[in-house]
């Protein structure tokens, strides 16, 4: 009815219609726009560089909103005042709320102010991407390296695309097949250019195509902008990027579109600071390379696979995941090492399947470290190999008589060579592209993708904690402007955490690209911004162990005085060399040099001194593919100017601390008191300043490795989101551990668990993807009874550590399994560890973690059964059991235990105090143990408040005699608390209702060690199948066992009674009085029903004892 | 409330034992009727009526010593916490003990785990709460005292710090009071990670209401009055 009057009253114009007035506004606001442009452009100069373009401003901008209307109308383009998801094509704005970005789901392209200026400055139309303030894309997805190919211009190459023009656009032509895709292009082109420039445009899309064709094997040409420059003939890229596209961008339909197609595969950081560099190479060329350019492509079209690539144009593989079930939390991270025709899925978080594998694989340092490693086993090798005679002599003396030169003028002495290849993993790299000798180039894992997780400030205050961390750690120093300087100058590059702030290291950079300020371990980002035209390459693992083993072979068939450092470094100990050969250092050098390069291709730096420092030094000033005799006379003047952070053992804190003493070269360091340098840093650090300082130097080469620790350490992709995941992930690096300890035919006792724990203030995010972040590092050790390299034993006991640390595994950012203390694995197979590894490993009993409730009523008579063996003599077959070390500790024991000076109570070390101890007892110890004892009182000290004697009962003469074997073995003092307990055998009829602590027995006959994870200072373990009676068990648990252990038998068993009170006084001494007064009171229940006079009995000595019991602990009786 | 003192107390952990301590001293004082009950106003804590006392030197006196204490736990020197009511005559008549010999705080707790004490915590407090069942009432107007027992050597240090630090204006002195006469009555424990300590009252012996344990007959007489909270199943 009333839509019937309205129609009536209002005539038919269109407003009445949903958004009618709407329409008709923008429609006239339009026509309002194009009146004023027409007027506009009488008065003042126009041009067309917008035309096509229609804008929208959204919120404040500079330049504002009128002045981007007036330059739209002068410049041919579209205002509009109303934002319209079909006509605008791009909304400007510095700013947008993430709820408006999500309404207009990326259809306009979202772009800087600051577009329109330039473009309206470069009156043309510059390429919007730059401008971009958001893109479709999510943020955390890796961007590909894909030359800026569109209907704009790039803001820097403009000019390039126009001298490229002809030649290009000539070869196109004269290749059909090419032609025909240029116009299949053309149709589909949008392109506001359609005249001269158009041919330039289609070409460069064609490349494009052609690029993203030729991964899928087409035999394209794949000429590129660069061809020009360089032409080099290999096969593969070194940048071979493989990149998924997460899901979403699966479900977007806007992929198809071909303008985010190339906006996706954009990147602008490399991308770009490479344009710019190869474009100002371009601009210093002459016409000549131009010419090249046409011909090269039509001679090689038929099969142009072999010409092609260049280093800035990767070739690009654009895969989509087929599964996308699971996705880590950071979807898609930027690929980590390039794998040419791998799959890569995305990467993986710890605790998922073979992450360590991919980390292992993959991983920078762990190559670099292993290879330092594996070489110094190659080294040892060798020396056990060796036949004697040293093929390299003999050139070397024929070198020598060649070159005329003889060894006069050498008095000999003792010199050591320092010998380092020169920027190593770059000059293995050029060798493969010798196109790159005279440019900067760096080695680094990153292709230039923007830092997915690039959140500038969480970055901000990642950057802010290290700095207050590493003021922290200055602590007390006054100078902190050095400091800040220093430290300003490794995080100022930070930047706006957009552009060029990657954070890859560089692993290794040459010399061209020091000499502008770059250092190895910078970060790409800072590096970019230093060097813009740096060249990185990827790395070639297995042409480092190449040059690495030819490095070595080379020395190594002149002597085997060799300590391994490195990969690419070593020391020599050419003593004897020298003066057998007789020749003289800096010739040997020559001769080293001209071999290593002459085999490798790669150079070498020698140094040579009278000791090891001295030898690094004199490396360190021949540097770059030199060499230096550092003669003793000159050491005291040449160390002067050495800076102390040069020396070996100044890390960045000490150098810090030095500097806050004003020390900042050796000269200084020299001037500064022994006295001095000791009260900073300790008598030993102290010491060793002081004389490196001099030059001296006490190491001796270490000749033959002995490997003291095998570790599997981890401290990237650490995101645990479940405790299992955190388990399996101490399980891979155990089993990792293993590995590389069946690798060394080691084994280890102590176990160490190394994490970094996310510090509590840190962001959630690390500003390297994945990458630990500021982190508070805890390291807990345990040390086992026997050796091991049982992944399943390291790992349990790993885990517990973890447990034991009580921290969220959530924020674990970093963790580590060390194995030290390690022995050869020869014993392995001895009766100990046979035992040991037999259904009872070192059980870790009755850790509080571990019930046991059920179990219980099935068995009837769950204690009577075992018997027991306690022989007061030891047991022959058990010592013949036992390995050879074990057993002498046992027999040394035995015999200890017979003086009553062995006391009574001195098995409860922590009981007493160091003066209560007889120290004749202590002189009679092996020094292990006593060292053990010592440490025990000391650690015991702090609890000493409770010095009552527990048991009297204990104090009686029969005990003494098991006391000392009950000694704690290797027990860590401090962080963990466990100790092992050796269990000793004790005769048959020892008077059972002795209270019977910390010796227990099974059957067998054997010693057994038990792990126990003790509390208190003295908890007492049960074998697990000894007992169904646990202390941690639940009251619930216990009455039921109670119940029926007195139903059960008329007349209870002796054995039975005394495991009771056994368990009884365990509960004590755990500080149970609930449980027993709760087991007390159901005992008593349950023998008044029972109405048995012996229950009675032997009920009335329960409590008798009892009570004793917790009057001696608490001086009062329980009630119950 | 003690948690209120939270600027002093880092660790989570700490804050929250003693917090607990806070609130037991309170409900005790509040049970045993040592002060009118006008002084106590009514709280909550872990979902469990409390009753708080509100006199201010009172409260300042537990305050005092909880902050003793703390220094003790976090070294772990602490081994008891004791809060002894004393009849009027000045005889020890109740020791209220929390023993907390086996608490060791170095490690930090998991928010789990801290969630599981606070859990046990309430279930002690509740316990505690409901003591009197298991003690009989002590005459009204009984002073308290609370009692701390650490080793010498960390008495001496508290003392030498003392002097300097106007915190210890509170003097500790050592306690004489020993006394075997008595009976131990547990209340409750909690065990959570490395905080594992219990609560037991130790009762001055009454002739009436204590069991002898040699003779046996009186325990079976006994039985069925003490007994009542173990279910008959048993």
């Amino acid at each position: 009815m009333r839509r019937a009057k309205r129609e009536d009253k209002f005539p038919e114009n269109g407003f009445e219609q949903w958004g009618g007035y709407m329409n008709a506004k923008k429609a006239k606001l339009e026509e309002q726009f194009k009146a004023g442009a027409s007027k506009e452009s009488h008065l003042q100069t126009t041009s067309k560089i917008f035309s096509g373009i229609s804008v929208y401003v959204n919120g404040y901008t500079i330049p504002t909103a009128d002045e981007i209307k007036m330059a739209m109308m002068l410049h041919g383009g579209q205002f509009h005042q109303y934002y319209s998801a079909s006509k605008t094509r791009f909304i400007i704005a510095s700013n947008l709320a993430d709820a408006k970005l999500k309404k207009i789901k990326g259809q306009p392209k979202v772009v800087k102010p600051q577009w329109i200026a330039d473009c309206v400055a470069a009156e043309k139309l510059l390429d919007f991407r730059p401008y971009l303030l958001y893109s479709n894309q999510s943020k955390t997805q890796p961007k590909i390296q894909f030359p800026q190919v569109s209907e704009f211009e790039s803001p820097v190459n403009s000019h390039r695309y126009k001298k490229l023009e002809i030649s290009i656009g000539q070869t196109l032509t004269s290749t059909p097949k090419v032609g025909r895709k240029r116009a299949a292009l053309d149709t589909t082109d949008k392109s506001p250019f359609n005249d001269s420039t158009a041919s330039a445009i289609s070409a460069e899309e064609e490349k494009v195509m052609l690029e993203s064709d030729d991964s899928k094997s087409s035999s394209s040409s794949d000429f590129n902008l660069f061809s020009e420059l360089k032409l080099n003939k290999k096969k593969t890229s070194p940048f071979e990027v493989v990149t998924n596209f997460p899901d979403d961008e699966e479900k977007d339909p806007s992929v198809s579109n071909e303008e985010s197609d190339f906006e996706d595969l954009l990147d602008c950081t490399l991308v770009a600071e490479e344009l710019r560099a190869a474009e100002q190479a371009a601009l210093k060329k002459t016409e000549l390379p131009l010419k090249e350019t046409v011909t090269l492509p039509k001679k090689e079209t038929p099969t142009p696979k072999e010409d092609n690539i260049f280093i800035s144009t990767p070739k690009v593989e654009v895969k989509i995941p087929q599964s996308t079930a699971a996705k880590p939390k950071e979807t898609a991270p930027p690929p980590k090492e390039p794998e040419p025709q791998s799959k890569k899925a995305p990467m993986k978080r710890a605790g998922e399947e073979n992450f360590l594998s991919e980390f292992y694989s993959n991983s920078r340092l762990h190559h670099i470290s292993t290879m330092g490693t594996a070489f110094k086993a190659y080294v040892n090798d060798l020396r056990r190999n060796h036949s004697g005679d040293f093929p390299g002599r003999q050139k070397l003396l024929q070198w020598k008589r060649e070159a005329g030169i003889d060894g006069h003028g050498w008095s000999g002495g003792v010199v050591v060579m320092h010998i380092d290849m020169d920027c190593f993993f770059v000059s293995v790299g050029l060798r493969a592209h010798p196109e790159l000798r005279g440019q900067p180039v760096a080695v680094t894992h990153a292709k230039g993708n923007p830092p997915p997780t690039a959140n500038s400030s969480s970055r901000e205050a990642e950057f802010q904690m290290y700095r207050k961390r590493m003021q922290n750690k200055a602590g007390t120093s006054k100078s902190t402007e050095h400091f800040a300087e220093a430290l300003e100058k490794r995080l100022s590059w930070r930047g706006d955490g957009g552009e060029a702030s990657s954070m890859s290291e560089i692993a290794s950079c040459n010399y061209e690209a020091r000499a502008a300020g770059l250092r190895n371990g910078m970060f790409l980002g800072e590096a970019l911004r230093l060097c813009p035209n740096l060249k990185t390459i990827a790395y070639d693992f297995d042409a480092y162990k190449e040059v690495s083993t030819a490095l070595y072979d080379t020395l190594a068939s002149l002597t085997l005085d060799i300590e391994a450092v490195s990969c690419d470094e070593m020391f020599v100990d050419c003593t004897r060399l020298l003066a057998e050969t007789d020749t003289r250092p800096l010739d040997f050098a020559t001769f080293v040099r001209a071999e290593i390069k002459k085999i490798t291709g790669c150079p070498a730096s020698t140094g040579f001194g009278a000791n090891m420092l001295q030898a690094r030094m004199a490396t360190k000033k021949a540097k770059p593919d030199g060499q230096f005799h550092l003669l003793p006379e000159d050491v005291v003047e040449f160390v002067k100017n050495i800076k102390v952070s040069d020396l070996p053992g100044v890390g960045r804190n000490v150098a810090y601390r030095l500097q806050a003493i004003g020390v900042q070269t050796c000269n200084d360091l020299q001037k500064t008191s022994l006295a001095l340098l000791q009260e900073h840093f300790g008598a030993k650090v102290g010491l060793s300043l002081h004389k490196h300082s001099r030059g001296e130097d006490d190491r001796k080469l270490e000749l033959e490795h002995v490997r003291k620790s095998v570790s599997a350490e981890v401290n990237y992709g650490v995101r645990f989101s479940n405790l299992a995941e955190c388990r399996r992930f101490v399980e891979e690096l155990s089993a990792e551990v293993q590995r590389r300890l069946e690798a060394a035919e080691k084994q280890g006792r102590c176990v160490t668990l190394k994490l970094m724990v996310k510090a509590k203030d840190a962001p959630e995010r690390t500003a390297k993807f994945m990458g630990h972040g500021v982190c508070d590092s805890f390291s807990r050790s345990v040390t086992l009874p026997a050796e091991t390299s049982d992944a399943k034993i390291i790992a349990r006991e790993a885990m517990k550590l973890v447990d034991l640390l009580g921290i969220n595994f959530s924020l674990f950012r970093g963790m580590g399994v060390q194995m030290s203390k390690l022995s050869d694995k020869k014993k392995a197979d001895t009766g100990m560890s046979r035992f040991l590894q037999k259904g009872k490993p070192p059980s870790s009993v009755a850790s509080t973690s571990r019930a046991e409730p059920k179990a219980s009523t099935s068995r009837a008579e769950p204690v009577a059964s075992t018997s027991r063996a306690e022989p007061e003599v030891l047991d022959e077959a058990v010592l013949a059991e036992l390995p050879e070390d074990i057993r002498q500790e046992v027999l040394r024991e035995y015999k200890l235990a017979r003086p009553p000076s062995a006391s009574s109570s001195k098995s409860f070390a922590a009981e007493l105090t160091m003066s209560q101890v007889d120290p004749s007892f202590l002189e009679a110890l092996p020094d292990d143990l006593k060292r053990e004892v010592v440490a025990e009182l000391q650690a015991s000290k702090t609890r000493r408040g409770d010095s009552k004697l527990l048991f009297p009962a204990l104090t009686s003469p029969r005990k003494s005699k098991v006391s000392p074997k009950k000694k704690k073995r290797g027990r860590p003092i401090g962080g963990a608390k466990r100790k092992p307990i050796i269990k000793v055998p004790r005769r048959e009829n020892s008077p059972p209702a002795k209270p019977e602590v910390q010796t227990k027995f099974t059957h067998q006959k054997y010693f057994t060690i038990s792990w126990s994870q003790v509390v208190p200072e003295v908890k007492v373990e049960e074998e697990k199948d000894e007992g169904p009676l646990q202390v941690s068990m639940k009251v619930e648990d216990l009455l039921p066992l109670i119940k029926e252990w007195v139903k059960s038998s008329a007349e209870p068993v002796e054995q039975d009674t005394e495991l009771m009170i056994q368990f009884l006084e365990k509960l004590l001494l755990s500080g149970k009085v609930d449980k027993i007064a709760a087991v007390l009171r159901t005992l008593k229940l349950n023998v008044t029903r029972k109405g048995s006079a012996a229950w009675r009995g032997i009920f009335e000595g329960l409590i008798e004892k009892t009570q004793h019991l917790v009057f001696n602990r608490y001086g009062s009786k329980l009630m119950f | 409330m003690f948690q209120n003192n939270k600027t002093s107390t880092s660790d989570p952990c700490t804050g929250r034992l003693l917090e607990f301590f806070e609130i037991c001293i309170n409900q005790l004082l509040y049970l045993n009727k040592s002060y009118p009950n006008g002084v106590f106003t009514k709280k909550q804590k872990y979902g469990v009526p409390i009753n708080s006392c509100d006199h201010p030197l009172l409260r300042d006196y537990v305050k005092k010593c909880l902050l003793t204490a703390q220094d003790l736990l976090k070294n772990g020197e602490l081994s008891k916490l004791v809060v002894v009511f004393i009849s009027q005559d000045g005889k020890p008549l109740r020791r209220i003990c929390f023993d907390l010999e086996r608490v060791q705080l170095q490690a930090a707790m998991c928010k789990d785990n801290l969630t599981r004490l606070e859990l046990q915590l309430r279930d002690a407090l509740l316990r505690l709460s409901v003591c009197d069942r298991q003690l009989p009432p002590i005459p009204e107007g009984c002073t308290f005292k609370i009692l701390l027992e650490t080793s010498e050597d960390s008495y001496l240090k508290m003392c030498q710090s003392c002097s300097t630090k106007d915190q210890y204006e509170f003097l500790w002195v050592q306690s004489k009071e020993r006394s075997h006469e008595n009976y131990l009555v547990p209340i409750s424990s909690v065990e959570c990670a490395n905080c594992d300590f219990q609560i037991f009252a130790q009762e001055e012996k009454k002739d009436s209401d204590m069991l002898s344990t040699s003779d046996f007959t009186n325990i079976e007489a006994g039985g069925s009055t003490v007994l009542s909270d173990v279910s008959e199943e048993y």
